[in-house]
Parts: structure tokens; C-alpha cells; sequence
């Protein structure tokens, strides 16, 4: 154990200190060019290795991907659009994008709303009430996905066959009404179990969207609330005309980061029910055909799928970005 | 202020340039040569990785480590959380370990065709075809013809559990056939009792506690040879000789008043506590059907599991005639990676009768049937060795683990939860699972 720490240790240390003794030869080179020189090629002396580094692990593992979409499950023989059309025509994964659609719609707006909520009403709070409800709503948070899963698994939604104690929270509650067990996370009415799911996500991180739109909140300058007020609008008003379009750049931010964690969802889903009883995710399934059904194929597939429908976001938020940038 | 930036952009590269240079010292050290040559005098060290865990671990470590002691070997012991995805990432990097105990042979026969594995000498497959049950050295047979895997200790899954103070309260005979069964269940439920607990919940694994019912079924209602050729693929799902198993388990399952709960309970009750209505007070239900881990902790309620012997019956699932009982098993088998004198050592001595004391001891049965039975903890665990296993007319891996993956672990453990939740009816279901089976066969 101490070798291997020891050994960590070397490694962070000669990999920072070889680093640095690179950069600084490479500093070196540059400076030995004349002129103009220079200061063209000083720049990509810097940049180079982290672009190097963002090839080698994310562009080309990408481009590989893409590659393998049109290939074999072994990655034998390339077999055209086949693993597109059969997706795209298999009823199970089509639902299975249908429940992404679902989930994109519903937990963003969901965790935004709520942090909103929360964040608005803790301000009004006196600060030892504010600390001590964003604390409890942030806890959350520290608890892993899994782990979270599991909890709500085992004491909320868990099912005992009726006549045995029930040890889930709800269907103690429905027992108190002498209303029978219902299995929570098999029932896929109007999509009941996936929202059970959603909810799980909701509840890690609703504490998220909090923190940051509660910092955006009290960052609103105090004058232009208090020229509303003289102006005679009312609380609702200043809140929707004057807060709410001063934080605007948060909530975005924070709506854009909970979509792509919403659109990569996976182990609740597959904790939870394992895409059974209709609550399939294309990250799951995406699992699933890697690693339990060995098709490179289809699971790049779905990759490249994920992968399309994230641009557009990526390219939303990259331009708000920069349309912060410049109004800044 | 260039400076300044300078060295901020030097050191946040000099972070990605550290993390990268870490992740390379991490290196695995070791590595095995996959050559077909035997490297002479064999390796000193040997690496066996397995997926099981607990007391099975360490009885099995017991056991091994005291035969390597006798030739002067090394064990390094190797426990993989996952299995399937450990063996298949260490594979794949190039660094398997010397011997795998590969809990099925699916994913075994897929690495010897790819040539990762090396093959039992016929010696040592005759020798120990002699002792083990019928059936498991097929098992360990690949496409091949050659045999890649003997079994090294073995789970019994073709069991019926009941509650002895029970049976007798209600005057029952333990049942020998289906048909057995069937008039059995009629009767307690006319009774107005609830014969059945069924529990197919397993969290991400929902579903297979069925496929185990499905292959029991199948086994006796279409024979060993049909059941090869099922899980081959070569007979469908809703072929004559198959459907019959989904028959009656529909019968058994479909049956209004048959099942605790009702069907929809099923896909909703966990496998593992499942069976604890056997032990309420009236008893939740009369029959279980479930392998031979649901008689441990974590099973059966704690106060039946420490008075096992008196509380729990256990017979073998009802065979279609007497006597012809046929036992559906997993277990381990174990394989070489490597062409080394002493990794064969061992993993012959895994395979061997000789293996298994401290094993046995734990409750874990050996595949042998001149295993010392005297050494298994409980009455029990006897009974289903002497009973339930040795006496079997033929034995047979776990189907749904040799079916392709998209089948044994997808549309054989969802399709059938559609089916039992009522989102499908019975032809749909086999149309379905048929469809997804892969065209090409391995």
C-alpha cells in the first residue's frame, strides 16, 4: 500500500516536473527563433500538447466511434447504414428514445423550476433558516446516483406481496388506507414508473440548480429591485421582470448542464429497473449492447445518435457563452 | 503579464501531461504469453481469477492454496467483481490471468474459438468424465469438439422447496411428477390456499428467475437432446417441443388463486425473499422453486436458515416420469489462458475430484459423484447432493447463460416479464424472443 502510494507520488511528480521541463524546452526553442517568428510559433508550443491530448482521447475515440457505427457487431466488416435502420426500426429502441424525449422535456424544467423555487424562497429566509434548508436540500447532491437508487429503491418504492409487511415508505402509506401493495417501478401507466425515475433525479439535483441560481439571486443588484418597488410593481413582477432577466445567463447554464446529464442518464435506470417495464434509456441500452450483448456495432450506433442530438445544445451553449462574453 | 499566463497555460498542461504520464506507470506489470509453446518448466506464480466471493472464496482458496503448496506453486488469487466485463477487458488488453473459473460456458466457448484458451488433454477428460455427473462434460465442450472447461464446484437449481410442518399440517405428498404437481397445486388452491410463491425481481437481472423455471421445464418436456438444440438455436421458442414448457408454466403461474400476490406480483417480488411466505404464519404459500443459494442467509428468513434441517423440504423439481430426473446446474468452470506446465497443474487440480473439501464444507456441492458427501454442512445440502444431483438421470448448464446474450441475458428475461405483467400474451412473447435470437450461430 505505502509502495503503491509512493509510487502515485513519483508519478504525479515526475509526470508535473517532465511536464514542466518540456514546456520549458519548448519555451526555449521558440525564444531561439528570430523575430516574428517567435511569436507565431510560441503559442502552439503552449496549446500544442492539450490539443495533442484532446485528439488523442477525445477526437479520435470519436472519429473511431463513427466509424464503427457502419461496421459489423465484431467490427469485421463494414455494413453500411444496417445498424441505423435497425435501430431506428426496432420498436424497443424507438421507445426507448421516446422515454429520452420524456426525460429531456420533464427533468431539466423540473430541477430548474424547483431550484428556482427554493433558491427564491431560502432568500427570504432568516440566514441560520437559509444555511440549514440549503443544506438539507443540497445533501443529495453528495450521494452517488447508484447509491441514491438504491435508497429510494429499498424505502420508498419497494413492494412486498400483500398480507407481508410492507417495508417501502408508499405502500406503507397506501397500506395505512387499506389500499393494496402496488409495485411502484413495474407499473408503466401513463409512464408512472419513469417519472418515479425522474424523480430520483430530480431530487440529486434540484440542491444544484439551487446553489447556483441562489449565488445569481443575491448577485441581482439591490437598486434595480428597489426602483421597481418605487415604480410600484408588485413581488411577482419583480421577480419575472427584473430578477428573473438578470439571472437569466444561470438558469441557462443551469438547464443546459442538467440536459446533458438527463440525455446520458443511465444508472438509475438500469439500477432501477434495467430498461424493463417500459423505462428503457438509449444510455442503458447503449450498455446493454457493449457490454452484456458484446455488438460494437449497435452500441456505437447509439453513441453517434447521442452524440447528433447533442451538438445542437453544445452549439446553443457555446453561443450564449459567447453572447455573455461580449455583453460583458 | 505574457509571463504570467505563460506559466498558468505551462502548468494547467503540466497537470494533463501528469495525469497522462500517471496513467501510463500504471501499467499492469504482469504479463502471460498466449503462444501455444509450453514455456518449459512452468511459471511460479499463477494467477486464478474467479467471480464468486464469501465463504465459496475462501474454502476455494483453502483448497487450491494446499495443492500448490504440494508442487510448489504460487496462487495469486484474482477476484472479479463483474465477471463477464473483468475477463473480457483482461482479454482484450492482453493481460488474462493464467486460469479462469468461468461461471458459464457462453462466454468461455467465445474465447477458446478466438484461440485464447487452452484445450483438456483427453486423459484428463476421460479420468474425470468417470466421476462427474452426465452431462457436465459437454458442457465444458466447445464447437470445437474440444473440451475447454470442467466444472469445479456446481449450484443445483432444479429444486422444489416447501415447508415440512406445513405439508404435514395439510396432509401433502412431496410431488415426483409434473402431473404430480399439477393435481398438488389444484388441490391446496381448492382448499382455498395460495399454493405458488414465484419471484422473478432481481433489480437490473429482473426476469431470470423464470428463464430457470422455462429451462427446467423444457428440459423435461423436450429431453436433453431438444434442449441442446434450443439453446442452440436450432429449435425456436415457439416450436412444438418447446412451447409446451411456456404451457405449463402458464398454467402453473396464469392460474387465478395459484400465486401469492397474483401474477403481477411476480416481476415485483424479489427472488431471494420470495420464498420466505413458505415460513408466515398461515403460510403465505406451499411451493418454491429455486436454486440451492436460497436455503443461506440472505435467503430463507434468518431463523429457518439456523434450523434448516428441521424447518425446510427440498426435493428435486418433479421429473415428467419418476425416476427420469434430469438436473439443470451452474457452476464453475475452470479454463487455462495459458500453456504452462503448472497453470495446467492447477487447473486440472480444480477440475479434479481430489478439489472440493473445504468447498463442500462451505455448502458448495462438487460436480464429482464420488464426493464425500459426510463433508457437506447440513442435512440439506446432502439431501440435494445425494438426492437431487448424484442421482440425476442427466445434467445441463443453465440454457439462458449458452444462449447468445441478447437472448439468455435480454429478450429471454424481458419478453417473458412482458408476458407475466400482461403487456404481451404467449405467441407475441415467442415470436419476439425468436426474432431477436442472432441469425448467425456461433
Amino acid at each position: 500500500m505505502v509502495i503503491k502510494i509512493l509510487n502515485a507520488l513519483i508519478a504525479i511528480i515526475g509526470g508535473i516536473g517532465g511536464a514542466m521541463i518540456i514546456f520549458w524546452i519548448l519555451n526555449k526553442l521558440a525564444e531561439s527563433l528570430k523575430g516574428k517568428w517567435e511569436d507565431r510559433v510560441k503559442p502552439w508550443m503552449f496549446a500544442g500538447p492539450a490539443i495533442l491530448a484532446i485528439g488523442v482521447y477525445l477526437i479520435y475515440p470519436a472519429i473511431v466511434t463513427i466509424q464503427y457505427s457502419f461496421a459489423n457487431d465484431q467490427t469485421t466488416a463494414y455494413v453500411g447504414v444496417q445498424n441505423y435502420v435497425d435501430l431506428l426500426t426496432d420498436s424497443t429502441f424507438l421507445q426507448a428514445l421516446f422515454n429520452n424525449v420524456l426525460w429531456i422535456i420533464i427533468v431539466p424544467a423540473a430541477t430548474v423550476v424547483l431550484g428556482l423555487g427554493v433558491a427564491v424562497l431560502a432568500d427570504r429566509l432568516n440566514p441560520g433558516g437559509e444555511k440549514f434548508s440549503k443544506t438539507l436540500i443540497f445533501l443529495p447532491m453528495a450521494i452517488s446516483m447508484v447509491g441514491a437508487s438504491v435508497i429510494w429503491k429499498t424505502t420508498v418504492f419497494d413492494y412486498q406481496p400483500a398480507g407481508t409487511p410492507q417495508t417501502g415508505l408508499w405502500n406503507a402509506i397506501l397500506g395505512l388506507f387499506d389500499k393494496g401493495p402496488l409495485s411502484w417501478l413495474q407499473t408503466d401507466t401513463l409512464h408512472l414508473n419513469s417519472l418515479l425515475l425522474m424523480l430520483i433525479l430530480v431530487w440529486s439535483q434540484v440542491g444544484y440548480a439551487m446553489v447556483l441560481l441562489s449565488a445569481a439571486i443575491k448577485g441581482v443588484p439591490e437598486d434595480t429591485v428597489e426602483a421597481g418597488r418605487i415604480d410600484g410593481a408588485g413581488e411577482r413582477r419583480i421577480f419575472f421582470s427584473i430578477i428573473v432577466p438578470q439571472i437569466w445567463g444561470t438558469i441557462v447554464t443551469v438547464f443546459i448542464t442538467v440536459l446533458i446529464g438527463v440525455m446520458k442518464v443511465f444508472d438509475i435506470v438500469y439500477v432501477l429497473t434495467n430498461g424493463q417495464f417500459n423505462t428503457d434509456v438509449i444510455g442503458r441500452r447503449f450498455y446493454d449492447e457493449l457490454f452484456t450483448f458484446r455488438n460494437n456495432g449497435y452500441a456505437s450506433t447509439i453513441v453517434v445518435i447521442l452524440l447528433v442530438a447533442v451538438i445542437p445544445v453544445l452549439v446553443y451553449q457555446v453561443r450564449h457563452f459567447r453572447a455573455e462574453e461580449a455583453a460583458r | 503579464m505574457i509571463t504570467r499566463r505563460a506559466a498558468g497555460a505551462a502548468i494547467a498542461a503540466a497537470a494533463v501531461a501528469g495525469l497522462a504520464s500517471g496513467c501510463l506507470s500504471s501499467t499492469p506489470s504482469t504479463s502471460s504469453n498466449n503462444g501455444a509453446a509450453a514455456s518449459g518448466a512452468g511459471k511460479s506464480t499463477v494467477e486464478v481469477m474467479y467471480g464468486f466471493s464469501n465463504e465459496q472464496e475462501t474454502a476455494f482458496q483453502k483448497d487450491v492454496n494446499k495443492y500448490a503448496q504440494s508442487i510448489g506453486v504460487t496462487v495469486k488469487f484474482t477476484k472479479a467483481g463483474s465477471w463477464d466485463t473483468e475477463i473480457n477487458a483482461r482479454v482484450s488488453g492482453g493481460t488474462p490471468p493464467d486460469v479462469g473459473l468461468f461461471p458459464q460456458p457462453g462466454l468461455m466457448c467465445d474465447l477458446a474459438k478466438q484461440q485464447k484458451l487452452i484445450p483438456y488433454d483427453d486423459a484428463t477428460v476421460s479420468t474425470d468424465k468417470e466421476t462427474l455427473v452426465n452431462g457436465f462434460v459437454d458442457a465444458g465442450t466447445c464447437a470445437d469438439g474440444k473440451v475447454y472447461g470442467l466444472p469445479s464446484s456446481v449450484s443445483v437449481k432444479s429444486l422444489l422447496w416447501y415447508d415440512q410442518a406445513a405439508f404435514k399440517a395439510g396432509g401433502y405428498t412431496v410431488p415426483t411428477t409434473l402431473d404430480e404437481l399439477t393435481s398438488l397445486t389444484d388441490k391446496i388452491r381448492g382448499e382455498g390456499k395460495t399454493p405458488w410463491c414465484i419471484a422473478a425481481e432481481s433489480g437490473q437481472a429482473t426476469g431470470w428467475p423464470i428463464t430457470d423455471w422455462i429451462e427446467d421445464l423444457v428440459l423435461r418436456y423436450a429431453g436433453p437432446d431438444n434442449y441442446d438444440k434450443w439453446v442452440k438455436g436450432e429449435l425456436k421458442f415457439n416450436s412444438p417441443e418447446i412451447k409446451p414448457a411456456f404451457d405449463y408454466f402458464q398454467k402453473i403461474a396464469f392460474t387465478d388463486g395459484n400465486v401469492r400476490g397474483g401474477t403481477k406480483a411476480i416481476v415485483a417480488t424479489n427472488f431471494q425473499t420470495g420464498g420466505n411466505g413458505l415460513f408466515t404464519q398461515p403460510p403465505g404459500c406451499y411451493l418454491f422453486k429455486q436454486a440451492t443459494f436460497i436455503a443461506a442467509k440472505g435467503g430463507f428468513p434468518d431463523n429457518v436458515v439456523a434450523n434448516l434441517d428441521k424447518t425446510v423440504g427440498v426435493t428435486a423439481f418433479p421429473a415428467k416420469t419418476a425416476g427420469d430426473n434430469p438436473v439443470e446446474a451452474g457452476g464453475d468452470l475452470a479454463a487455462a489462458f495459458n500453456n504452462d506446465a503448472n497453470v495446467l497443474k492447477i487447473r486440472n487440480f480444480i477440475a479434479s475430484k481430489d478439489n472440493g473439501t473445504e468447498v463442500g464444507k462451505a455448502g458448495y456441492f462438487s460436480p464429482h459423484k464420488t464426493f464425500d458427501a459426510s463433508l457437506y454442512p447440513n442435512n440439506t445440502i446432502r439431501t440435494i447432493a445425494t438426492d437431487v444431483l448424484y442421482k440425476a438421470s442427466v445434467a445441463r448448464f443453465d440454457g439462458s447463460d449458452l444462449m447468445p446474450a441478447k437472448v439468455g441475458a435480454g429478450t429471454f428475461w424481458t419478453e417473458p416479464v412482458k408476458w407475466i405483467s400482461g403487456q404481451e400474451d404467449e405467441t407475441t412473447m415467442l415470436d419476439n424472443i425468436d426474432k431477436s435470437f442472432p441469425k448467425t450461430s456461433s
